[in-house]
């Protein structure tokens, strides 16, 4: 197993099996209070070339679920859960320099997470991959109450707004919200794409609240969101 | 089988009285429970917050999920709490015995035209809760 790690450390991860374990290095060296050396780990990745998008992935956001599963087991603490939580939006914000640089296509998207949602990466990494997909971003975070998100999409003139939801109880948020957008004449056109736990669990359940389209991940999120404006 | 209990989203009406009813129903089914627990001495320590708590989540989730009718939101619920309320200390059977409690209390609370919306949602939780307490061995 040491070898291995310092394989990984020394050569280019070149196919999946070797981000996944780079993936689960990084969470091994979180799980040990080395955020720096996590942080090493994800920049000497991008020096070698492992594409955002496939960080983001198999570091971030399988470092993320296999958190939630240690934690709902008991195998780690709140505060561990905390600690990871925070140091990866640490790092990833020390990515930006690398996301923002990417060409314009003149499209711009709203990720937000509704009121009383707490859990806000999955909005961030939405917002993240629609940034290296061109697209100029306006993430407004956790818990943001409805009338603050509509506001927004009115001055802003958004194409598409993306919710993010973790907890089944903001469930009913997230419809009131979208029933409010739809009830505001200058915003009601907007395109509305859904994602979150509750939505990867009930496949039906974006069409119930009646939001435009749901992706089951940041990625898929983009390509989702390219084929709803593509539709009149 | 829970999966046969057909489960379809409330009226708006149902909703808002439950909404206004939810604190209500909460403070009297954590009573009820706390009265009922066997648990005693050092056991009780933090029961009631404990109660209290995962009540409330109950509330909050039905709350949700009657709005929608997706029964695979309490699923994942269940499931949820199957692997994660032991380590809070809380069993299998007594998740069980205060979802009956919660339910006994809403029928008490809200009027009949409003519980009768609601209970099938409960109906699912006791029916795959029961089947998680039969076979946690």
């Amino acid at each position: 197993m040491n070898r291995l790690k310092e394989d990984l450390r020394d050569s280019d991860p070149v196919d999946i099996e070797s981000y996944k374990e780079l993936g689960r290095l990084y969470l091994e060296t979180l799980l040990k209070n080395d955020r720096h050396g996590a942080n090493n780990l994800v920049l000497k990745a991008v020096e070698r070339d492992m594409p955002l998008q496939d960080i983001y992935i198999y570091i971030f956001q399988e470092s993320q679920h296999e958190i939630g599963r240690l934690w709902e087991s008991n195998r780690i603490t709140v505060a561990q859960e905390h600690y990871c939580t925070a140091a990866t939006q640490n790092i990833m914000s020390q990515l930006y320099p690398y996301i923002f640089s990417t060409k314009k296509i003149g499209r711009l998207l709203v990720a937000t997470c509704v009121g009383g949602e707490l859990h806000e990466l999955g909005a961030r990494m939405v917002a993240d991959f629609f940034e290296m997909a061109g697209w100029d971003t306006y993430y407004l975070g956790a818990n943001t109450p409805s009338e603050s998100i509509i506001k927004t999409l009115e001055s802003l003139k958004a194409d598409l707004l993306a919710i993010s939801v973790s907890m089944t109880f903001n469930i009913a948020a997230v419809k009131n919200l979208i029933s409010e957008i739809r009830a505001t004449e200058t915003v009601k056109g907007i395109r509305i794409l859904v994602g979150g736990r509750p939505f990867n669990v009930a496949e039906d359940l974006w069409r119930t609240v009646k939001a435009d389209g749901f992706a089951p991940d940041a990625k898929r999120a983009v390509e989702a969101a390219e084929v709803l404006l593509a539709s009149p | 089988m829970s999966e046969s209990i057909r489960l379809l989203p409330v009226k708006e009406e149902t909703v808002k009285a439950f909404s206004l009813a939810k604190g209500e129903i909460t403070r009297k089914a954590t009573e009820v429970a706390l009265e009922r627990s066997p648990k005693k001495g050092i056991e009780r320590t933090n029961l009631k917050e404990k109660y209290d708590k995962g009540l409330q989540m109950v509330g909050q989730i039905l709350e949700a999920v009657i709005c929608v009718g997706e029964k695979a939101l309490l699923q994942d619920q269940l499931d949820w709490g199957k692997t994660r309320l032991p380590h809070e200390g809380i069993s299998p059977e007594e998740v069980l015995e205060n979802l009956k409690i919660y339910r006994a209390t809403i029928r008490e609370v809200l009027e009949e035209k409003y519980s009768s919306e609601i209970l099938p949602y409960l109906d699912f939780l006791i029916t795959g809760q029961d089947r998680i307490t039969r076979n946690k061995g």
